[in-house]
């Protein structure tokens, strides 16, 4: 008697678990998806370092911020006149077992006119094997051709890289 | 005893050549072939130093389907909490192939690993002592070791792998031995596909952070140990109505109730959220030590901030917990705040916008904030 009952309310959780996924269907355009989430173990792509190189000019490297094990870093620099710039070297680790590839590589700047960005080396659709390291640089660089004022000499860059399977 | 330190040998070697050898080496198909060839060369060692059959499987459809009831409501809780965090892609391929090949790579394995813990759980002497060698065992051959060290690179680190992987990991495989002790493979079978497989199948993921992921690692072995306990105790031993009622694992609802909501609280799902004062800028009206419990504002009751009142303010990365000293409006006429730790000489440098502003501080509480001045005095 009592496993006939289980049996009922597994089929009515189940149910709820089709629901689910019905609604999800329907509403996956709504949701808000941020990022791709790191998986331990199995699945382990992330920044390992960030070397700033020697500043050009005035310029000035006030602080980099990467989250350890994560592919989000924040670059903060000063730069004061145009011309200004500073080089890092960005070592991306794939830590897990299986073959990741670069679907997105985001930048986020704060839409300051003045501050510059670019970025060598990486390219989306680029495979980074089980094991393997990559490198590449990235460029803030005070635009020269800037003529008014700008508001900050203050740059925050925020890098995401997204990574995902590479799927056959 | 003999035959599971046979076995428990064999695993440690598996667990060394794995790590040490056959990872580094990034050999090809190694999670479609090679590892799921070395668990069923364990499993075929196990299943003929077992006297009995292992794959002789008990019946146990009672605690079969108390555990998939169990199972299936976290996976609904699991997914919904993602309407309260947001969600996250999974990084796995969703082509139709690969999602099969992750599915046999990492839910095939987890057949062959139970098969070797249950042939390994029966024994009659050392029980207690057999128990931890099979939990620390299989603890050790599911860590990734590729990574290992730089996880505990400084006391945060070490503390959020500690708490979000490392300690799960113990209590779920401690669950996992009771589970092939009660009902053979195919209880810790079930539990393990449950949480293994969606990420795989599944799109999207919750948003969780490693609190999050921490609370509800320990939380569900939990839940799953106490209800099977429950149904295993009932079906083997005799009570009377007291006795069977102190399994009951209704007892322990308002148990999980209150740690859903004060890992909620603590993690600011709430209107009110705790946090403790890490400075004494505000000293004597709450000191380094003291937690103080903000009440998030929105946009309407930022209007109604007036002097005097102590407000929570992003700047920077940084949160900072400081009175209003005067409202002012900026050039372009919008309403700015200039606040002032009551124990500084100064004002704070730049004035506080409406956006900065996170809430305001609802009361203090002496004291209870000290074990976060610790942890993050350690931290830097």
């Amino acid at each position: 008697m009592e496993q006939k009952h289980k049996n009922i309310i597994i089929g009515g959780l189940l149910a709820i678990v089709v629901i689910m996924a019905v609604g999800y269907a329907a509403f996956a355009t709504q949701l808000t998806i941020n990022g791709t989430a790191t998986i331990e173990s199995k699945w382990d792509v992330h920044i390992k370092t960030i070397e700033p190189g020697q500043p050009i000019g005035t310029a000035k490297n006030k602080k980099v911020t990467v989250e350890q094990n994560q592919l989000t870093a924040t670059f903060e620099d000063e730069l004061v006149a145009p011309g200004d710039s500073i080089t890092y070297t960005v070592t991306v680790i794939n830590a897990g077992t299986l073959d990741a590839v670069l679907n997105d590589i985001n930048f986020n700047d704060g839409d300051n006119e003045a501050i510059q960005y670019t970025y060598d080396g990486i390219e989306v659709t680029n495979v980074l094997g089980n094991g393997d390291e990559v490198q590449f640089t990235i460029t803030v660089t005070y635009n020269p051709k800037i003529t008014s004022q700008p508001e900050s000499t203050n740059s925050t860059l925020t890098m995401t890289l997204s990574y995902g399977q590479n799927g056959v | 005893m003999r035959k599971s330190l046979i076995m428990a040998a064999l695993i440690i070697i598996y667990i060394v050549v794995n790590s040490i050898v056959i990872t580094p080496s990034k050999v090809p198909l190694y999670n479609e072939l090679i590892n799921p060839m070395m668990w069923i060369g364990l499993c075929i060692v196990a299943i003929l130093l077992s006297k009995e059959s292992v794959l002789r499987v008990k019946d146990e459809s009672n605690k079969t389907q108390s555990l998939i009831i169990v199972m299936i409501i976290y996976i609904i809780l699991y997914f919904l909490l993602g309407l309260i965090f947001g969600f996250q892609k999974t990084p796995y391929s969703k082509s139709i192939f690969s999602v099969i090949t992750n599915v046999w790579s990492f839910g095939g394995i987890i057949f062959f690993q139970e098969f070797i813990r249950a042939s390994m759980v029966k024994v009659e002497h050392k029980r207690k002592l057999n128990f931890i060698l099979i939990t620390i065992l299989f603890t050790l051959a599911n860590l990734s070791f590729t990574n290992f060290l730089n996880h505990f690179t400084d006391v945060k680190e070490t503390f959020i792998y500690t708490v979000s992987t490392l300690i799960p990991l113990i209590v779920s495989n401690g669950v996992f031995t009771y589970l092939a002790f009660i009902g053979g493979p195919k209880l810790p079978i079930i539990y393990r596909l449950f949480i293994t497989l969606p990420e795989f199948v599944v799109p999207i993921l919750p948003n969780l952070d490693w609190f999050g992921t921490a609370v509800i690692g320990v939380t569900l072995p939990l839940a799953v140990f106490i209800y099977l306990n429950y149904v295993h105790v009932k079906k083997t031993e005799r009570f009377s109505r007291r006795e069977s009622k102190q399994y009951n694992p209704v007892v322990y609802v308002p148990v999980f109730v209150v740690i859903a909501l004060i890992a909620g609280f603590v993690i600011g799902i709430f209107k009110y959220q705790p946090i403790a004062v890490l400075s004494g800028s505000m000293s004597p009206t709450f000191d380094r030590g003291d937690a103080v419990v903000v009440e998030k504002l929105n946009k309407a009751e930022k209007r109604e901030l007036k002097k005097g009142d102590i407000i929570q303010y992003a700047s920077g990365s940084q949160y900072v917990i400081h009175r209003i000293i005067k409202i002012e409006n900026d050039e372009y006429g919008n309403r700015v705040f200039i606040t002032k730790g009551d124990n500084n000489n100064g004002n704070d440098l730049n004035p506080v916008s409406t956006n900065q502003v996170v809430g305001k501080v609802a009361f203090v509480v002496k004291y209870i904030g000290y074990p976060s001045v610790w942890l993050s005095g350690m931290v830097s």
